[in-house]
């Protein structure tokens, strides 16, 4: 997974995650990170690039998503098809996501960045304050009467 | 104790929630918001916006709230399967009838689904 050399043209570079495990990545996927592109431009990417933000479990996720978003491109099928595995994730492991969705920020890597918030908004389209807390694990540190002034407060919406 | 209380999606970035808040209505935007004080507070500046654009639109096209006749869900969310369902004149004969909220998400719909024709079918309608 740690490289797919099957474009003969393409540079590899190497990457090495927070704990330890180093990556072979194609330069054209690499460089879908304007991070990993500022540190190239800056040469200081000669050897070995760290990432001391990402782990490897969470940097695979990266990777793949990265290629998963090249391969779509003008493929609606395939683009619906990963705007809906979202939700999927999302409900069954709400911490991956977090983390996913943390280092796509700190990689800076666009396209990645817009689908993980596309996931997390069409998540949250149409359900409770009580389900979205329930499915996120999301601690409710509102009061009940802190919660109906502000139900009260936006009446106007709800009425 | 801090980072242990924090749930996962809490910990995007603001400016990325605030993005992400962008995307729904105002039903969903104000769901989000009770949901925990960091949304709260995330998403101030949108359910401004929200409510500033329903007293224009109350002002303007002087629409009334019904609100025994309509509860939130219907009136004020068009979602999902229902997007393909919107014919345009039980949205005018719907519009003369219903609330300010209504008409909001039903432009915005309209704008999402790059229909502006549906919006300008509604407007003159509604205002008489």
């Amino acid at each position: 997974m740690a490289s797919t050399s099957n474009s003969t043209s393409s540079k590899i570079i190497t990457l090495r995650s927070s704990d330890g495990e180093v990556f072979e990545v194609e330069e054209s996927v690499a460089l879908e990170s304007n991070l990993i592109r500022r540190m190239m431009e800056d040469d200081c990417a000669n050897n070995i690039i760290p990432l001391p933000n990402v782990t490897a479990p969470i940097f695979y996720l990266v990777i793949e998503h990265c290629k998963k978003h090249a391969e779509m491109k003008d493929n609606k099928e395939k683009k619906k098809e990963l705007r809906s595995q979202g939700e999927e994730l999302l409900k069954s492991d709400p911490h991956t996501y977090s983390n996913l969705m943390e280092a796509v920020n700190y990689l800076d890597i666009k396209s990645l960045m817009d689908l993980t918030a596309q996931w997390l908004a069409d998540f949250l389209k149409g359900k409770s304050p009580r389900l979205i807390r329930e499915l996120l694990k999301i601690k409710n540190d509102f009061t009940p009467e802190e919660e109906a002034e502000i139900l009260e407060r936006n009446r106007w919406a709800f009425d | 104790m801090e980072t242990q209380s924090l749930p996962p999606a809490l910990r995007a970035p603001t400016d990325l929630i605030g993005r992400i808040f962008s995307q729904l209505d105002c039903v969903d935007l104000l769901h989000c918001s009770l949901v925990c004080k960091q949304w709260y507070r995330d998403s101030a500046e949108l359910r401004e916006g929200w409510k500033n654009e329903y007293l224009e639109a109350r002002n303007l096209f002087g629409l009334c709230i019904k609100r025994e006749t309509h509860p939130p869900s219907a009136s004020c969310s068009i979602r999902g399967d229902s997007y393909a369902h919107i014919n345009i004149s039980t949205c005018v004969e719907t519009a003369k009838s219903l609330n300010a909220m209504f008409y909001i998400t039903l432009t915005s719909t309209c704008q999402q689904l790059n229909m502006p024709l549906v919006a300008l079918n509604v407007l003159p309608k509604a205002d008489g």
